[in-house]
Order: C-alpha cells, then structure tokens, then sequence
C-alpha cells in the first residue's frame, strides 16, 4: 500500500499568539480522537479524550506551564485540517529532546466545579449557533445544563468566536432530545456531570479534531450525509472487525425518581457563631440538602435576604440594623445547591451571626418506578438523577435498545491518514473479502500513527442508526404530501 | 395554577429536533383527561336536616339562624346568589347577611332569588359568611325551619386570556409543525386546567347520623337540599345506610314537591342503599330535594331507640350510559412511519378535542362558573353540640390541596370506625378513620393547608371526613 508523506505544523500558544515549532523539530507524532471511549461505539455518556504526543528536538522550545495550548494541523493532497488541539499535561525532557503530551480540553472542564441555578424543563443540551445565547448573565439565558457547564469551564460557542478570540476552547452543541424536569449542578467535577447528563438523556460529548467540545445528540451519530467511499486498495491489511453484540433477549432497565418543587418551607437552618470584626467582609457557601428552584428574598431586592433571616447581634446582645450606618450589610448569590452570603461589618464594634434562616422552594424527590425496553435478562442502565418521570425512563431505554440492542461490527484498520476524514463523518466500506458492498459506516476514532503518514480509523457499521432526516422536524420545514417517521 | 405533570415540551423551531411520539400521545392523553375532567359529578346542595334546626322554630328568641353558609373567596369575586323557598309563619323577614353586615332582606313568602353585591373586604379571613337571620319570630309558628334553600354560591370571576387552539395546515405551502403550535396546545391545555381545576370546590355535609324517627306511624325529613341536573346523562344517587327500629318503615324522595322515589319496607335492622333517581327537570338548573322516613307500623315490641340514616354526600352524577368521552386519535408509535396528513390530523383531532372542553366547560356556568357555599353547622343549646358528631364535611378526593378553617379539626379517611357510645348519651354516635391527621388545633380557630399527596393511601377518589367545629373546607389544586 503506498504511503503519501504529509505535512504537518505544531504551535503552541504560551501567550497570546500562536509560535509554530520548526518541523524539522518534530518526530514520533501521535494523535487520537475517539468519540467514545468503551467497547460501543455509540455508548451515551461514555467517557472519550482526545490526546496527543509528540517528540521535538530540545532547543525548539523552552519549559511551558502546564494547559498551554497546543495544536496539531496536517495537510495532505492540498487538504489541511487540525487533527488536535488540547493543552499540556506532560513534559519531559532529556539532554537531545523534549517529548510533550497534551490532552483535550475535558480536563479543563473536569477541573471546574460549578453551582448553576435549577433549571425548569429545559433540554440539557441547547443548539448553539451564531445567535444563541450562552452567557448565563443574560436575563434572556435558556441553555441548557451541558452548554452553561462548558461556559463555566471557560469554553465559548465555536459559532461565536470572532466574539470570544481568546477563549480556552470553544464548543458545540446540539439540541437535546429530551429533557428532566429538574436540572442542576452542585459543585461536581463539571465533565463528569456532562457525561451523566449524555448517558441520561442520549448523547455523546467528544472533543474534535478542531479542538472544539462537542455535545451531538443521537440522531447526529450517524452524521449529515455520505462524505467519502472506502474500497479495495483503501485499507491495509490489517483490516479487522469486532462483532458488538447485545446478549441474547437482553432488554433494558431503566430506574426513575421524580422531582417536583414543593412550596416555601425553611431549607437551611444553621447557628455558625462567627465573629465579625469592623470593617470585615466575611463570605459563608452554604450548602443545601435539597436543590431549591427559588429562596425567599427582601421583596425589593432579590440579592439580599428577608430581614429575619439573619439573627445578628453585637456582644451586648443588641441587633445589629441592616445599615451602612452602624450596621451590617449582605448580599446572597443563589444557584440550586448552594447560596453564597456576603456580610461586610459597618459598625464601629464587632458582632456575631448567631443564625442563618433561609426559606426557600426545595425540589424534592417524588414517587420512583422503573421502565423496561424488551425482554429476558435486563441490563441497567446507570441510575441519574436526571431521569424524573416514567415517560422519560421509557424513552431512554427505547433509545439504548435501537443504539446498543443491535449488533454491530466496528472495524478497525489502517490507511493513508487522510485529514478530510473526520470523527464523526458518514461513508461507505466496500470490503470484498467479506462480501460487504458500500455498507454505511460512520467514523468514530482516528489514531495517526507514523508522524501522520498513516491513520488506525475504528469505524462502526451505521445500518439502522437513525438520522434527523428520517424524520417530521419541528420547526418550519414544509412537509406537504411526504411520509417520515416521528420520533420517541 | 393548576400544577400539570409530565408535560412534553418545550419546543424549538428548527434544531433538528423531531416531531415526538411521546410528545404527541402525551398531548391527546391531556386532552383526553380535561374532556373526561369537563364533566363532573356535582353534590346536592345541602339546605339542612330538619333535625338541626327544628328547634329554633318552635323555641326560638326573636331572631335566630335560619341557616348558615361560608364560601371561600377569589380575586375579582363580586355576586353571591342566594336562593330558596320562604315559607313565613307570621311576619317574620329574614336579613341576609355577608360577614355580619345586611345585604338584602325576604319580607314575602315564597321562592326568592337574591344577588348580592361583595367585595373582598366582606371576607377578612380569606371566606364569606353568609348567614340568612329569620327576624321577628314568634314562638307559636311551625316546628320547622321556614327557609329551604336551594343555592348559596359566589360567581366566579370571568377568566381573560382564552388563547384558542392552533390549526395545522395540510396546505403545499406550509404543512409544517411549527414550536408555536405546539405550545400553543400547551397554553391552552393549562388554561383549560386553571379553569377547571383552580375553582374551589366546597366539601358537602355528610349525614354521619341522623335520628329522624319514634315509635310512631309518621312521616319525618331527613334530608333537604336541591339537586341539580348539569348534563343529559344526569341521575340523582343517594347512597347510604339506614339502621331502622320501627316494624315497618321505607324512605322516599321527593323532587320538586313530587315523590320519585318509594323504598321497599324495611323491619328493623341495618342495610345499605345506593339508589339511582331519574332526573327531569330543566338542564342546568336545580330542584328541590326532600329525604324522608315514612314509618308504615310499629309495634309494642319495637325498640324505642330512633332510627337512623347515615347519608354521605347526595349528588347528581352520570347514568349507567356514562358520560360521553371524546373519541380519541390513534396514538402513535414511537420511530413509526406516517404521512403528513395523518400527523396533521392527529394533531388537529387533539386542537378539536380541546376547543370542545373549552366550549362545554364555559357554558356550564352552574359547574364551572360558580363556587358552591359549604352549609354551617350550628346550634344555640348545649344538646345541640352533638349536631358536630351528626354532619360532618366529607368529600371524595379531586384536588390535591385541602384548606381547612375551623377549630379542633381531624380529616378521617378509609373505612369509618364507629366507636362505642358515650356513657350517658348512648343514642350520640361517634367515628373515628382508620387513618386520621389533626388539621387544625382546638384552642384557636385558624386556617390550614394539608396538601393531599402526603397523606398515605388518600388517593383521587377516595372519600374523606373532617371531625370537629369546621368552618370552611375546600378543596383545588396548587
């Protein structure tokens, strides 16, 4: 099999412009982008990070602090595109080289423990675009959960970049299929409560090559529409395939809890004794049992506390008033699981906080149950919190059985790395040795291999997945005298 | 609001997003349930047992009760109607009043017909009461009450903001599935359910007991009110036990003055009753309704004790043909394959459904326009404290919040437990549920709120009592 050299650049960005790396620098590139990272390739949730490595000669570049952004383009017969773009994890340097491993951009976010409001039967993901709005300081903000946790990680719209040129990362997302009644984040590993999310709701979320963090819901897997053809002479090999199978009358089994808010009623009651001193600002995080959808608030200002919330008194026992003037004021910040309160001392002595009252509309747990999909021995999907309702149980395990309760072959070989081809695209495989003839697939892994001259693709057998145009979309497509399937 | 549960939605234009089956059949199930929930099973309207007041007459001061009603008020509440028959003895009025102060008078005999002007400044504790005051009275009149009422209610506001059903269009140019309409559907379905389901719906009285006879050949009421008839389909049911002493006694009805009803002969001895009544006076409106126990024969070895019926709330409600439900469209499969034109009319059967409920629920003013007093319990001797243990306000469970006001107040559900009778007064008969919840406290009279769903076993449809002095109780949604 002939190998066409490629052409590649590396740069990397310890300040505000890109520095390319001399190529003659570079050598033992590797690259991998997987869309998933378990043995199915269509797992929701599933835990997939883009990764790079490289080796360049030790003079090409000083030590870098770590996250420094690194990207990696290649170009082959005239076609150049990014194969990765990620942050520095590893450096390690001997007397000749210096070899650098970066990871996507799922660390970052990992890294970042956010609180947000509780949302009220919003998608998890919403679509992004050029005009839509990510900025949860906007008072027309209506993202969903996963888009309000890559902001908070630093991530911007990829749609929106000429707005954001010096973002972290940018992301992507698409609508959401479905959506709890609840949504909420409490300070967990951000990353990780995407994935939740994707594996509740259906989705995967992956880094592409272009370094953008993408949300795709299921009917995306499948891609847009047919972009290249593999055939004889276009795999080496070692063409091989896995045969993914659900086991015998598998089914699964979906547990739900519902949610509902319940009406006003104290959530928070504490006695924290703390000592003021003049002129003091002190900040209390404090942690609710439940989520709340809202706390009781002063009538006029909804960032500062009812008056009798606050129990606080100078040594001699004596109230301290709600003034600037020989008192005390606060101001609370508010999201579902924790409300931050800020108190600065303006007395002229100090006093102490004997108790913090709050009252607030909790989102408490309802009545539970489970949904099955098929028959015989069930498997379980992972419980969430996320999933509130039966009807919402139902859809999820319909979707696992069309996704997972099929049988699949993911193939596996290598071929000239061929940068067009991306995670994600849809094509065919001609593989005459098996009798395949243009069976759709869809690409769902890349790992350059031999500084970029060669590609291991893992690409799954897409027959059945569905795709958007398949069916009736809500929206303003005209539909007059055609038949198309309704989706779950 | 009426709080709705498992909604579809919210819906987006153009994100690549599909046309739901779930979403779908999840809206013809909500336009199936307001259809079902746009008829509804009405109580009688209760005037009151004669046994509660026949002693006022006969040994009344100059004035006293001729009967007692409170009704919960809403925003924008500005007419009470009161109606009924005056039947005078001598030259007693009554004046009507509205928490304390006249609103109207009666100075003749016969039906009446008062519409009264409030406002929420007639309702300091959040109810109305309205208390019909016989005036001048002389103790030489009847034994009886000279009021039978046949309504006490307050209108209700008139709803704003009907925002109509959506179409969707088979048209070439535009067979589309627009966010707009979907939500639209939405809208409309939670405004159908704030009409239907915020409307506080009054707990009746319950005859937990009521002696109504002694050894002697006689007719005596048990029961008055009015019944209405609000549908086609509409029968009169009176369920209820009769423990019965005299050799030979039966119970009739009579509506509108005239019998329609003659049990068979009972001999003494306990049996339950579940009668079902024709009704043929004019839709909509309300008939007088009378309960009797005819003693045919007694007899020397007969038990002298007086019989009694227990009656749970009297009400109008569908024949054995039902009401008529609302013919469905098919619901779809989920990745079913369809053609436009039948999701196109899938969804429009679903806009139709509900324009129908929207229809039938607005025109049925004496349903859905009204809120219904809950009649007082109430006496001016000491003996008379036993009418607590005799009408108690019972419902069978709609809502999922109940607002109490009273003193001293226990909600009984389950099967009723009759407990042993008091030493001294063995013919007072006292229950207790088998499951029980303290609702408001006995030194105080106060407003509570129990919301429904926390109580075990007390699902929709389940009948309910409250024990105690209960001034008010109605029940809605949150």
């Amino acid at each position: 099999m002939a190998v066409d050299p490629s052409a590649y650049s590396i740069e990397y960005k310890p300040a505000s412009s890109w520095i390319a790396l001399p190529a003659g620098a570079l050598q033992a590139i590797t690259v991998r982008t997987p869309a998933s990272g378990g043995d199915h390739p269509l797992l929701f949730g599933d835990d997939a990070r883009a990764e790079a490595s490289f080796t360049v000669r030790g003079n090409a570049i000083t030590d870098q602090l770590r996250d420094t952004p690194f990207r990696i383009k290649f170009s082959r017969a005239s076609v150049e595109a990014f194969a990765h773009v990620g942050g520095l994890y590893d450096l390690t340097r001997n007397l000749g080289t210096v070899q650098i491993k970066t990871k996507g951009f799922a660390d970052r976010i990992a890294r970042t423990k956010a609180f947000s409001p509780a949302f009220y039967r919003r998608p998890i993901a919403t679509k992004t675009s050029g005009a839509s709005i990510e900025d949860p300081s906007n008072i027309s903000y209506r993202a969903g959960l996963i888009n309000y946790l890559f902001w908070q990680a630093g991530g911007r719209p990829a749609a929106q970049d000429s707005l954001y040129p010096s973002a972290p990362f940018y992301y992507r997302c698409d609508q959401a299929l479905d959506r709890p009644e609840w949504s909420w984040t409490a300070g967990d590993n951000a990353y990780q409560a995407c994935q939740e999310l994707a594996q509740a709701i259906g989705g995967q979320i992956y880094q592409a090559e272009d370094g953008v963090v993408v949300y795709r819901n299921p009917l995306s897997f499948a891609g847009a529409s047919s972009s290249f053809s593999i055939g004889a002479g276009g795999y080496g090999g070692d063409m091989s395939y896995v045969w993914v199978a659900p086991g015998v009358a598998d089914s699964y089994l979906c547990q739900y809890m519902g949610r509902a808010a319940r009406p006003v009623q104290e959530v928070y009651n504490e006695q924290p004794g703390d000592t003021i001193a003049v002129g003091e600002t002190r900040t209390f995080d404090l942690d609710l049992r439940l989520p709340i959808a809202q706390l009781e608030t002063a009538p006029s200002s909804p960032n500062t506390l009812k008056t009798d919330a606050l129990n606080i008194a100078f040594f001699d026992g004596s109230l301290v008033p709600l003034s600037m003037s020989g008192g005390y004021l606060h101001t609370v910040a508010i999201t579902a699981q924790r409300v931050t309160l800020t108190i600065t001392n303006y007395a002229t002595r100090p006093f102490k906080i004997h108790r913090i009252t709050l009252r607030g509309t909790p989102i408490a747990a309802t009545e539970g149950g489970s949904a099955r999909y098929g028959s015989g021995m069930a498997k379980s999907i992972p419980q969430s919190v996320f999933i509130q309702s039966r009807a919402q149980a139902e859809r999820i395990v319909r979707w696992y059985g069309v996704y997972l309760g099929q049988p699949r072959k993911v193939f596996s070989f290598t071929a000239p790395f061929d940068p067009a081809k991306k995670v994600g695209d849809r094509g065919t495989l001609s593989v005459s040795e098996w009798g395949l003839s243009s069976l759709p697939v869809v690409i769902i892994d890349r790992d350059l291999q031999e500084d970029g001259r060669l590609c291991k693709y893992r690409m799954v057998d897409a027959t059945g997945i569905p795709v958007a145009s398949e069916y009736f979309l809500v929206g303003s497509s005209n539909y007059a005298g055609q038949t198309r399937k309704v989706g779950l | 609001m009426a709080t709705l549960h498992d909604l579809p939605g919210p819906f987006v234009d153009d994100v690549d997003v599909p046309v739901g089956a779930s979403d779908v059949n999840a809206l013809i199930r909500l336009a199936l349930d307001l259809d079902g929930a746009s008829y509804r099973r009405m109580e009688a309207f209760d005037s009151g047992a004669h046994i509660e007041t026949e002693y006022f007459a006969a040994n009344a001061p100059s004035s006293y009760y001729g009967r007692r009603y409170t009704i919960p008020y809403i925003a924008g509440m500005t007419q009470i109607v009161v109606a009924g028959n005056f039947n005078r003895f001598a030259s007693e009025t009554v004046s009507i009043r509205v928490n304390g102060t006249q609103k109207d008078t009666i100075t003749t005999s016969g039906l009446f017909s008062k519409t009264l002007t409030v406002s929420g400044s007639d309702a300091p504790n959040g109810i109305f009461e309205v208390d019909l005051v016989v005036l001048s009275s002389s103790s030489s009149g009847s034994f009886y009450n000279p009021l039978q009422m046949l309504a006490c209610y307050a209108v209700r506001p008139t709803p704003g903001g009907w925002p109509g059903t959506p179409t969707y269009t088979n048209a070439s140019s535009g067979a589309s599935y627009p966010a707009a309409n979907f939500s639209q559907l939405l809208t409309v379905a939670q405004w159908l359910a704030d009409y239907m389901y915020d409307l506080p719906r009054c707990l009746q009285l319950a005859h937990l007991w009521t002696p109504v006879n002694y050894p002697r050949v006689e007719t005596r009421p048990v029961y008055s009110g009015a019944i209405g008839r609000y549908y086609t389909q509409d029968v009169l049911r009176l369920n209820g036990v009769a423990i019965t002493y005299r050799s030979q006694e039966r119970m009739i009805v009579k509506v509108n003055g005239s019998t329609v009803y003659t049990g068979p002969t009972w001999t003494p001895g306990s049996r339950g009753f579940s009668v079902s009544i024709a009704l043929t006076h004019t839709l909509g409106q309300r008939a007088s309704l009378e309960v009797l126990s005819e003693v045919q024969a007694i007899s020397g070895t007969d038990d002298t004790k007086a019989s009694r019926y227990i009656l749970f709330p009297v009400r109008s409600e569908a024949d054995s043909s039902g009401y008529p439900a609302a013919s469905a469209p098919a619901f779809l499969d989920p990745f079913g394959s369809y053609s436009q034109a039948t999701l196109t009319a899938t969804l429009n059967s679903v806009s139709t459904i509900l324009a129908n409920v929207y229809s039938r629920v607005t025109s049925n003013s004496a349903v859905f326009g009204r809120v219904w007093a809950m009649r007082r319990r109430y006496g001016w001797r000491t003996d008379h404290d036993s009418q607590i243990y005799r009408f108690a306000p019972r419902g069978e469970r709609i809502g999922n919040r109940l607002t109490v006001r009273g003193k001293g107040v226990k909600i009984l559900w389950g099967p009723l437990i009759q407990k042993p009778p008091q030493d001294g007064n063995p013919d007072v008969v006292e229950y207790d549920g088998t499951y029980s919840q303290d609702v408001c406290a006995g030194d105080k009279l106060e407003t509570k709120t129990i919301y429904l769903d926390t109580l075990k076993a007390l699902d929709v449809g389940t009948q309910y009592t409250l024990l105690g002095d209960v001034q008010c109780a109605w029940e809605d949604f949150d």
